[in-house]
């Protein structure tokens, strides 16, 4: 790790899984900030001194878990955002990463560093 | 001029009800026809009573004046006679013909009423007196001999005669005169009898147009079209009846079973809407339920997913933690399909062949089929032409239907797709994808129970692999049917009509 580390807000509901990716993400030598809500991802984006990526529940900031991401894109929109949802749903535009959400979170790793790193081959 | 009259009479009845105008019509119809009789009635009998009362009385009473005047002119001759002739057979003859002048004077008193007649009969009588006596007075002059004296007073006598005479022609005038007028009375009547008969035959003849006319333009008419209407059925039966009526009477019995029928359908379908209602609400508790399931379950897939990576295990522990793991990803599956069918449709069409959907459905699967041990072979003419459909579905479609047929070849097998172009009416152009393996096959009692959420025959089964396929292929304006030769296997046939894109670009 030469480079300095990068900053994540790991945004989920469930609390185990929220935890869980903290401990994963901080064992790759990532800083990471958590968040339960949406109001908390809000929060975190304008206090911290800087955010590299958002991972973000896809089920977030209400039933319909759309909102939130272009209300994202409009205040921070150099925040690169990782949706993290179930197949089949579809919130968010374009140029937001998506990663299904089942039990390997190794593919969320994977997507973290190709957005942290683009034109690195995934991997 | 008949022209507005007729307007205005069109406008009247078109204000009031057809059954008022019927009976209107009907009652001045009645009303004229009755009229007219009792009019003639009344004549009738004001034409006796004009003879009977009268005419008859006028004419006796003139009859009577005749003899009076006849005894009168009698008696003038025979006291010339006594006095030519000295025969007292003369004076008889004069007194007989005194009794009957007396005997028609009185009964003319009897049958006169009017009072000029009363008058000149007085004078009459008056007159008829003095005569008398004068002529008494000369007959006993001539009796006496005294001639001379008697001649002188006859040619007075002779003068009163001519005027009673005249008086006799004045009373019988006055009758004449009545009898002319009561001619003219009957004439002016019969007259107006004749108008009143005119004006009703007028009024009559009026009132039947009208009622033809309603009858016609407002009852018959309508009727007729009542009874052609309804397209060919109703002519058809037109063509049965020469009665406007009866036909109407069939047409009417056919509505009305027709009309029971739609009841029973109406109860049919409200039976079948409150049971998809009932279906609709449990789908979405279901689905509900479901997503809720799902985040849980996540978690626990990525806790065991880290744990896996740590673990050291001796060969049962390692058998254990793989039930534990498959168990969940079984759970997974069933909550995955089940998400998926009470997904509401959303398709994204564009031109594809479902030639290219087996292609990729079969790479996906590759590993999948070598695992079952299945052997895959596709019977392909030519490529297929393209339909407009949403090709991840389709994909979908074929991995369940694909995956159905593997699970139910325990042992493995063999699987074919074939692939099919044609026509079919009405549809028209259809392209066909059958899908036949070398399993059980399928009870055709079952046929039906297949396609149903939740039914399945295998132990581990989420009962809704055949469903999301049925529900596709039918987003898609196709269908899905099966064959189960008693020789075994299955054959599942999705069809989808090349026009299909155009029911359902609206969803």
């Amino acid at each position: 790790m030469d480079r300095p580390r990068a900053t994540l807000v790991i945004a989920e509901r469930n609390a185990n899984i929220r935890e869980l990716l903290r401990r994963e993400f901080g064992r790759e030598g990532y800083a990471v900030l958590t968040a339960g809500s949406g109001a908390e991802v809000l929060s975190h984006l304008s206090l911290a001194e800087k955010v590299d990526v958002l991972v973000l529940d896809a089920e977030m900031g209400g039933p319909d878990g759309s909102a939130l991401v272009p209300q994202l894109e409009r205040s921070f929109p150099q925040v690169p955002v990782v949706l993290h949802g179930f197949a089949g749903f579809e919130a968010g535009e374009g140029g937001v990463a998506r990663v299904e959400k089942d039990g390997d979170f190794e593919r969320l790793k994977r997507t973290v560093r190709r957005v942290l790193r683009p034109g690195e081959a995934n991997g | 001029m008949t022209v507005v009259k007729k307007h205005f009479g069109s406008a009247v009845l078109a204000r009031l009800g057809l059954r008022a105008r019927v009976y209107l019509l009907l009652g001045g119809l009645l009303l004229v026809n009755m009229a007219g009789p009792v009019i003639m009635v009344w004549y009738a009998a004001m034409a006796r009573d004009l003879y009977t009362a009268t005419a008859d009385k006028d004419l006796a009473a003139l009859t009577a004046a005749h003899e009076l005047e006849n005894a009168l002119l009698n008696q003038k001759g025979y006291a010339t006679y006594y006095y030519l002739s000295q025969d007292q057979v003369w004076l008889a003859k004069l007194d007989e013909s005194r009794r009957a002048f007396l005997l028609w004077l009185e009964r003319m008193r009897q049958q006169v009423d009017a009072p000029e007649a009363v008058a000149l009969l007085d004078g009459i009588e008056a007159a008829y007196k003095e005569y008398a006596a004068a002529k008494d007075n000369v007959i006993s002059l001539y009796q006496q001999g005294r001639v001379e004296a008697a001649k002188g007073q006859h040619w007075a006598v002779r003068e009163d005669f001519d005027g009673l005479r005249d008086l006799c022609d004045r009373f019988k005038e006055f009758f004449r005169a009545r009898m002319r007028e009561t001619g003219e009375v009957y004439i002016e009547r019969t007259d107006m009898v004749m108008g009143v008969a005119v004006v009703g035959v007028v009024i009559n003849a009026t009132l039947g147009f009208f009622l033809a006319y309603v009858l016609v333009g407002q009852i018959l008419d309508p009727l007729r079209r009542l009874a052609r209407g309804g397209g060919a059925r109703g002519r058809e039966a037109l063509a049965g009846f020469s009665d406007e009526v009866k036909a109407i009477g069939q047409k009417f019995s056919d509505l009305e079973k027709d009309v029971d029928q739609a009841h029973l359908d109406l109860e049919q379908s409200r039976g079948h809407l409150m049971q998809s209602e009932k279906l609709a609400m449990a789908g979405r508790l279901a689905a509900g339920v479901a997503h809720t399931i799902r985040n849980p379950l996540t978690s626990v897939k990525m806790r065991l997913f880290s744990l896996e990576r740590g673990l050291k295990l001796d060969p049962s522990q390692q058998e254990d933690f793989e039930v534990i793991a498959e168990e969940i990803g079984h759970i997974d599956t069933i909550v995955r399909n089940f998400l998926e069918f009470a997904r509401p449709p959303k398709l994204t069409a564009q031109p594809v062949s479902l030639s290219a959907v087996v292609d990729t459905t079969l790479t996906l699967l590759r590993h999948r089929l070598e695992s079952y041990n299945v052997e895959v072979s596709v019977e392909r003419a030519r490529v297929l032409p393209e339909i407009n459909a949403d090709p991840d579905q389709l994909k979908e479609a074929l991995v369940n239907l694909v995956l159905n047929a593997c699970e139910a070849m325990v042992e493995g097998g063999s699987l074919t797709l074939r692939e099919e172009a044609g026509v079919l009416e009405p549809y028209g152009r259809i392209v066909a994808l059958r899908v036949t393996d070398s399993g059980p096959g399928v009870d055709p009692a079952l046929f039906d129970s297949i396609f149903q959420p939740f039914f399945t025959t295998k132990g581990e089964g989420s009962g809704l692999g055949l469903p999301i396929v049925k529900r596709i292929v039918e987003e898609h304006g196709g269908w899905i049917t099966i064959q189960s030769p008693p020789s075994g296997g299955a054959v599942f046939t999705m069809v989808f009509p090349c026009a299909g894109e155009r029911g359902w670009h609206r969803s």
